[in-house]
């Protein structure tokens, strides 16, 4: 079975959501908008056993502005929730961004840019926090590619309902 | 003005005819075509303008420019651009005679384009469309090369069909497309009822969007109003075909049927080969007076179109997805909710040619509970956040049928209810219909009724028994009706003060005829009651106490005979304390004293 499911990835200014696409896909699909739409897509099959799953990346930027992003998110049928470790501001998000439906739509949330240790923030308090919202945290690096494919594939799964 | 039409005519004909002639020769390809006719215009323009002197300065330069910018472009282009200026242009110089040019020019483009142009004719007057539309039409070239289902919602591809298989994500292209599309989004789409189109690259793409997905079609050259229509009229066919198969995302891009439907519409449409025959005269003074009239018609129908438009628009639960001119009137299709009122699009002559569709803006819902509620005064509703919120008295006998209606409604999530059963219908018909009722008067409320007047003490209680039966929920009020027969009564008439003036004659007072009765009906009522007859006297004499119980023995041998049983009876006297020598007539008397025991 061929299906295709939107993605997309949600997280503050600078956290490394582009970055992370890019690592993760070498071909980008037309740059060349974003500057004036705001989003980027990007697609990524996987296949997983009989399954081939096309993920449709929407890297959308400007979730300062709510009346920019709230479009994009429409009918989103996974989440990649990017905080980054090093950025304590970038783990409010959750509150920032509000999603009807959250609950039924599997999301996971990558703590970026993990290679950067003595700059790392994040505590047990705010895991704690973030546990609230998403049950599948994983620290990633966008820069040495450190669970950046894996965890894709993990939400790919996730899709899939597996 | 025909003569004024005549010398326009002969102007432009006459004095260009040389000038065309040279210009046949020159034309080599469009572009160099596009040049000419700018100054043929120019020329036109500037002869006309020696008639009236503003000509000129409204049109000279606009003219110019707006023709030969827009000209290798589609005809709406053409329009929008010219609009501003010809609708001036036009009122001041040809608007009378307007109608005849066409004429006169459809007649010499006949001659011109021979049996082409006759088989075009008949086209137009077979199919309704204007004839210059279809020479437009005919004569404009393009390529539909793709064609996308989008779902609007998640931007996921629905289904796609393409010439060649050139482009490599398609998936990717939906998606950024929708995100494209919602980020022009509403600026675009008001004034065009979903229909839109944005360059891409050297192509264009259409869009037509629906309930549900939208259309994308990617088109080369330049793509005729009509094909913009059928568009629409496409995505439309596409949400009533498959429109079950639309719901799960996890069925896009294997619908079946779906590709087959839409390949038909990949097609190339070329200019037609009598470009060579052509004969430039007729067409350039057809193409001024087409723009001309297009424009005109145009800006007309403009106004007329925004106001239909606003019309439709502000009509809850119709989903307009295309609006039509059609005779004098226009023509609505799109969906439309069976509880919608389309009153004031009668009365501005707009049809409907729609599907049913269930809506759910507040105002249709409303409409909808309204539709239900509308027979019950007693009731009052509020709609807020999908929630129905009822107060106040609905008929008991329909109350069930009533919600059952109410649950069935679309677009409420939930009803929150406090009325209470209304049952003033039923309780007044059953008064209506009561047998005894003598002398009680009423006044019903929903689940209250009040009873007054003056009535027996039997019928009340039946009455009261009887409604207590058939209506346990309503309060029965009544302490204002008047029972005439109340033991309290009775008692008080039979022991009122000096009932029987005892004067030993054989006949009797009605007084005392009126006591026996109630004495009779009060054992009646209380089988072990007992009646104390007391006999007074006015103490005059030594042999009044005897007097006074003989006076009692008396009237106790009278009850007997009026079939009073002695066992009720008792007689006793109120004993003299002093005795005087005033004789007193009216101190001879019986009272009477009740016992009852219920
Ligand atoms: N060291 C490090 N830098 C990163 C990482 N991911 C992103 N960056 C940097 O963070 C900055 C913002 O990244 P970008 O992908 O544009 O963030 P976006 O705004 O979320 O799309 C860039 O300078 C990146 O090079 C990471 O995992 N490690
Ligand atoms: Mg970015």
């Amino acid at each position: 079975m061929k299906i295709a499911k939107k993605v997309c990835l949600i997280g503050r200014f600078a956290v490394g959501k582009t970055s992370l696409v890019r690592q993760y896909i070498e071909n980008q699909f037309s740059e060349k908008y974003k500057t004036t739409v705001g989003v980027s897509i990007s697609t990524k099959v996987i296949d997983i056993d009989d399954h081939s799953i096309s993920m449709i990346l929407w890297d959308i930027a400007g979730f300062e502005q709510e009346g920019h992003y709230k479009h994009y998110l429409r009918g989103t049928q996974g989440i990649i929730w990017v905080l980054d470790g090093t950025e304590p501001e970038s783990f409010d998000i959750f509150e920032k961004v509000s999603i009807p439906d959250l609950d039924s739509i599997p999301a996971i949330c990558l703590v970026n840019k993990c290679d950067l240790k003595d700059q790392w923030r994040l505590n047990e308090d705010s895991l704690q926090k973030i546990r609230q919202y998403v049950s599948t945290i994983h620290y990633s690096s966008a820069k040495t590619g450190e669970n950046v494919e894996d965890s894709f594939n993990e939400l790919a799964k996730k899709l899939l309902g597996q | 003005m025909t003569r004024e039409r005549d010398v326009l005519k002969t102007l432009l004909i006459k004095e260009e005819l040389e000038v065309l002639e040279n210009l046949k020769k020159k034309l080599l390809s469009e572009e160099q075509f596009t040049e000419e006719v700018s100054k043929v215009l120019a020329n036109a323009l500037k002869r006309a303008q020696k008639k009236d002197s503003k000509l000129d300065i409204v049109l000279a330069k606009p003219i110019q420019d707006g023709v030969t910018k827009t000209f290798s472009e589609n005809k709406q282009s053409i329009i929008d651009s010219l609009l501003p200026i010809m609708g001036q242009l036009i009122r001041k110089t040809v608007t009378n005679s307007i109608k005849q040019f066409v004429a006169d020019i459809n007649r010499t483009l006949e001659l011109g384009f021979s049996a082409k142009a006759l088989k075009w004719r008949w086209q137009s007057y077979k199919t309704g469309i204007p004839f210059a539309e279809i020479v437009f039409e005919k004569t404009i070239r393009y390529q539909v090369n793709e064609i996308f289902i989008i779902d609007n919602e998640t931007g996921l591809l629905v289904q796609h069909v393409g010439k060649e298989e050139t482009l490599k994500d398609k998936n990717a292209m939906s998606a950024m497309l929708t995100a494209i599309k919602d980020f022009v989004g509403d600026s675009l789409q008001s004034t065009d009822s979903g229909l839109m189109s944005a360059d891409f690259g050297d192509s264009q793409i259409l869009i037509a969007t629906g309930p549900k997905v939208y259309l994308a079609m990617i088109v080369k050259g330049s793509p005729s109003e009509r094909l913009k229509e059928l568009n629409q009229k496409l995505i439309e066919e596409i949400h009533s075909n498959f429109s079950d198969s639309l719901l799960d995302t996890n069925n896009f891009q294997s619908i079946d049927g779906i590709e087959d439907f839409l390949r038909p519409y990949l097609v190339t449409k070329n200019i037609t080969e009598e470009k060579k025959s052509i004969n430039w005269v007729p067409w350039i003074i057809g193409l001024l007076l087409i723009i001309s009239g297009l424009s005109y018609l145009a800006y007309k129908r403009h106004t007329e179109f925004n106001q239909a438009q606003n019309i439709v628009n502000s009509t809850p639960g119709l989903y307009l997805q295309e609006l039509k001119k059609s005779g004098d009137g226009f023509v609505a299709k799109g969906l439309l909710d069976p509880d919608a009122d389309v009153s004031q699009l009668k009365e501005n002559n707009i049809q409907l040619e729609t599907k049913p569709f269930i809506s759910l803006d507040e105002e249709i819902i409303d409409l909808r509970i309204n539709n239900i509620l509308k027979p019950y005064s007693k009731v009052n509703y509020n709609l807020d956040h999908k929630t129905l919120s009822l107060t106040g008295y609905l008929p008991n006998d329909s109350y069930k049928s009533i919600f059952d209606r109410l649950n069935k409604v679309t677009g409420i999530n939930s009803i929150r209810n406090t009325t209470k059963p209304d049952f003033s219908m039923e309780v007044e018909e059953f008064l209506l219909n009561y047998n005894n009722l003598e002398g009680v008067s009423y006044n019903i409320e929903p689940d209250k009724l009040t009873l007054n007047g003056s009535t027996k003490l039997a019928t009340h209680n039946k009455l009261i028994t009887d409604l207590k039966q058939q209506f346990p929920e309503v309060t029965i009020e009544d302490s204002q009706l008047d029972i005439s027969d109340s033991t309290e009564k009775i008692i008080s008439q039979i022991e009122k003060d000096s009932v029987v003036i005892s004067d030993e004659s054989e006949s009797h007072s009605s007084e005392l005829l009126s006591v026996i009765e109630q004495i009779k009906t009060l054992i009646n009522r209380f089988p072990n009651s007992q009646i104390t007859i007391i006999g007074e006297s006015d103490c005059q004499g030594l042999n009044s106490d005897r007097f006074s119980q003989q006076r009692a023995d008396s009237i106790k041998a009278l009850l007997i005979e009026n079939m009073i049983e002695e066992s009720h009876l008792r007689t006793s006297i109120t004993p003299c304390e002093n005795f005087n020598n005033d004789v007193d007539d009216s101190k001879k008397i019986v009272r009477f004293k009740t016992y009852i025991e219920q």
